[in-house]
């Protein structure tokens, strides 16, 4: 028997049934679920801390007493991370890890709620892309890999629109009721994870009000085809997206006030409070400024499918041919990935030194490139799609994976070749990261810091410390100086602000010289000064 | 050239007419600008390295620095960001640095001021890094002699410049701040390790030498800080070489999360030997100059006070000179 004849019809080998089993989009969200868990899991221990990420791990736990959160804000990320770090610790996981498992489950299962709703928009094919784009970008993949509320966020904010897209398409009563009920309770779950989820709720406003006026302007739209795996009995009910919208009003404000026992005493008072919080102390962001970020921070073949995606939405929108489902579809991806870049520019969200702030934004954006290059694929030479939109993905993601392999572990470092790399982007004045001490230098400092020494920390969190020392990469024999006097080493993350930290340690050190330094690509990111005879 | 120009016109026409159908000539701009962006990608992360120098490089230059320097020389780095030059230079070579980027107002990052003191500069320049700026090569070579042809060490490249006017100081008044006398209001403020400090009835007052980022660069000045109101300072420097005109810059230092908002306006009198030799006005937010005409005693050692109103809750740096 040749092999060939191993898989023909009616002959049941392994082979054959491998050929008859097709990736559904089911199996295609399950396999990136489980690939971006494992695979953000097994980096968790490289990248640095950062303030925002040491202002969560005080939260959940870590670090002295007292070095506890400094704004009122959500608290199921801490308490994800808590949860995950008892886990951990318990399997003999370093803390940090551990911490930080709990972004890396929320981001395997943002992987697989992304391909199962770009499946659901574009296609199997879609799936199998959409991912990849959000997970190789650095500098999308750095916030995901940190404990906080990025990865939940971006994660619950798919689950949300995915949720009031069925309760918006549900045919028959009791699933458009329970989907928008799923809705309702995920939009809390969002809240409770981040105050900035409430421009969901504005993304959803527009979307209904536009089917809305929609229908009231050209009833005659072409009647949608069947949503898979459902029977066309009747057409979706023209109130269903009100539903949705009522069900997250009236759930997702209680989910979130019950989750967040902070607000318990005075919800009002304490809910305005955190939401004036939210930008912090840092200047108002300029106009434009957000996409000019997202610009610069990305590889730019990413920013081109993005765009692409985009364009490509909007235009299959103003299209006579468009079914009202597929303009339902598009509508909704476009307004979801709009709104926290919106939101970013009305200063609703923490201000960073990144797209991290408006990460929600981009699993949308990646849905809607997908689909752009889905349909690429089918116009360009419909006999060989699948190749194209193959390649096309492939060329999109290799410079951001390659990008990411480069400045390994310091992943917020990066900036896209628009803004010319690491170094371009210093010379514009652009923020290297925000605070973090690289772990390159915490092990040169573990190689050649004199025993005893003592360290001066200069703008690490307490809690970073904590954890950086509990997992056994600070020297258990470098003690903490009390002040710049006393100090025999400082270590200094350069982050691209003032630098009067640093000034007053050339000052007490009597030396502007550092002894080592960690770098990308020439850009300092963090300095080592010590005191004679301090360093070996 | 008319009908070459016909000519093109004609295939141009011809390609536009039998361009692919609507969403087929969409799908190829859009996979064209895809592969286009990310050929342009992998190729500027394979390019860059090469544009950087090396650590070879960097130990070729210290070698150089070491064998050449002398009293007198800076070191400007160009792009500012290049600061590896500090672990490299050789030690008591004064290190241009600052954390913002290069302009043409601000050359190294910082004002003109930067070279009080310096005869000759070292410019070592990334000339093939992102961002890199010919803006401190020109001003340097608009304030010096002909400067040698620049020397290249593997991606670094290394000029001097000989200062044709430099800028040479008679005195820096912050390096006399030991031994100088603060008053607030008239009554003395007691000396407390490196600083003074004192109180009135509305305000406390600290004055100490400090090295402080202003607008990014780091100014080594007299850091006046005051709690409460506004309140009258005077310092007083004994015995400063006093020559035609006195020299200073006035800025408010950074706060930890960010620049200093807003801008002076501050008043400062200069007084020389006890008598009131000009009283200026500074202004402007940054590094203002400012500038009083000191001929009278010009040769001589005198007592040098410099008073002001230090604005409430701001940190105040200051900076004067004497010169020839």
């Amino acid at each position: 028997m040749s092999p060939s004849s191993a898989s023909a019809p009616g002959v049941d080998t392994d082979a054959g049934r491998r050929a008859r089993r097709p990736w559904t989009p089911r199996r295609i969200a399950l396999a990136w679920g489980a690939a971006a868990f494992l695979a953000t899991a097994a980096l968790s221990s490289g990248p640095g801390i950062s303030r925002e990420e040491a202002s969560v791990l005080a939260e959940a736990g870590a670090g002295p007493a007292g070095a506890g959160p400094t704004r009122l804000r959500p608290p199921l990320p801490a308490a994800l991370s808590r949860v995950t770090e008892a886990v951990a610790v318990r399997v003999g996981l370093p803390h940090l890890v551990g911490y930080r498992l709990a972004p890396a489950l929320c981001t395997g299962l943002l992987a697989a709620l992304l391909a199962l709703l770009a499946a659901a928009v574009a296609g199997a094919p879609a799936a199998v892309i959409a991912p990849a784009l959000v997970l190789f970008a650095p500098r999308l993949l750095h916030p995901l890999l940190q404990a906080g509320p990025a990865a939940p966020g971006a994660a619950l904010a798919v689950a949300t629109v995915f949720a009031y897209r069925r309760a918006v398409l549900a045919r028959a009563r009791a699933a458009r009721l329970a989907a928008a009920a799923a809705a309702g309770v995920l939009f809390g779950l969002a809240l409770a994870v981040q105050l900035e989820a409430l421009a969901l709720l504005a993304a959803f406003v527009l979307h209904a009000g536009f089917l809305a006026l929609r229908r009231s302007v050209r009833p005659a739209d072409p009647e949608p085809g069947p949503v898979p795996g459902e029977v066309p009995t009747v057409r979706p009910h023209p109130r269903s997206a009100w539903t949705a919208l009522a069900a997250m009003l009236v759930l997702g404000p209680l989910l979130a006030v019950a989750l967040w026992p902070g607000l318990w005493a005075d919800p009002v008072g304490r809910l305005r409070d955190a939401l004036l919080a939210i930008p912090g102390d840092a200047p108002a962001a300029s106009l434009g400024a957000p996409l000019a970020v997202t610009v610069l921070a990305l590889p730019a073949s990413l920013v081109v499918a993005f765009a692409g995606g985009l364009a490509h939405a909007l235009a299959r929108l103003l299209a006579r041919t468009t079914d009202a489902r597929e303009r339902q579809d598009r509508l909704l991806l476009v307004v979801a990935a709009v709104a926290p870049l919106a939101a970013a520019q009305a200063g609703l969200v923490p201000r960073g030194p990144g797209p991290g702030p408006w990460l929600a934004s981009f699993p949308f954006l990646a849905a809607l490139a997908a689909q752009a290059a889905v349909a690429a694929g089918r116009a360009l030479w419909p006999a060989h799609a699948r190749p194209i939109r193959l390649a096309l993905a492939a060329v999109a993601i290799a410079p951001g994976l390659t990008g990411a392999i480069h400045a390994w572990p310091d992943l917020g470092a990066s900036w896209g070749e628009l803004a010319g790399g690491a170094p371009g982007a210093a010379s514009r004045g652009l923020p290297r990261h925000h605070g973090e001490v690289s772990p390159l230098l915490l092990r040169e400092i573990a190689a050649r810091a004199r025993t005893g020494a003592r360290v001066r920390w200069a703008a690490t969190p307490p809690a970073a410390l904590a954890v950086l020392a509990a997992d056994g990469r600070v020297r258990p024999d470098l003690a903490l100086a009390a002040s710049l006097d006393e100090c025999d080493i400082a270590v200094v993350p350069v982050s691209g602000g003032p630098r009067q930290d640093e000034f007053q340690i050339w000052a007490a050190l009597r030396t502007r010289s550092p002894v080592a330094g960690v770098f990308l690509d020439e850009v300092p990111l963090a300095w080592v000064y010590a005191r004679p005879g301090a360093w070996r | 050239m008319a009908p070459r120009l016909a000519a093109a016109r004609a295939v141009a026409g011809r390609a536009w007419a039998r361009r692919p159908a609507g969403g087929r000539f969409a799908a190829g701009v859009f996979a064209a600008a895809v592969v286009l962006a990310g050929g342009m990608g992998l190729g500027f992360q394979a390019a860059l390295p090469s544009l950087l120098p090396s650590r070879l490089d960097w130990r070729a230059t210290t070698a150089l620095l070491e064998r050449d320097v002398r009293r007198g020389d800076a070191l400007v780095v160009s792009p500012a960001w290049a600061e590896r030059v500090r672990m490299i230079a050789p030690r008591g070579l004064r290190v241009l640095a600052s954390s913002r980027p290069a302009s043409d107002a601000a050359p190294f990052g910082a004002a003109a001021t930067e070279l009080e003191g310096v005869r000759r500069v070292w410019l070592v320049s990334l000339s093939g890094a992102p961002g890199f700026s010919w803006a401190p090569e020109l001003e340097l070579l608009a304030r010096s002699a002909a400067p040698e042809p620049p020397l290249r060490v593997g991606e670094l490249q290394i000029t001097r410049f000989e200062l044709s006017h430099p800028d040479l100081p008679l005195a820096t008044l912050g390096d006399a701040f030991a031994g100088a006398r603060v008053e607030l209001g008239g009554a003395p403020c007691a000396a407390d390790g490196p600083r003074f400090r004192c109180a009135a009835s509305r305000s406390e007052v600290e004055v100490e030498s400090a090295v402080v980022d202003v607008q990014g660069v780091p100014r080594p000045c007299l850091l006046v800080k005051v709690a409460g109101e506004a309140a009258p300072i005077r310092i007083t420097f004994p015995a400063v070489r006093v020559g035609r005109s006195l020299r200073g810059n006035a800025g408010l230092a950074a706060a930890p999360e960010g620049d200093a908002v807003g801008s002076l306006p501050l008043t400062i009198a200069v007084r020389v030997a006890g008598e009131e030799a000009a009283a200026v006005q500074v202004e402007g937010a940054g590094w203002p100059t400012y500038r009083v005409d000191t001929g009278r005693w010009a040769g001589e050692r005198h007592p040098v006070s410099l008073e002001l109103v230090a604005p409430a809750d701001r940190a105040v740096c200051l900076q004067a000179v004497t010169l020839p």
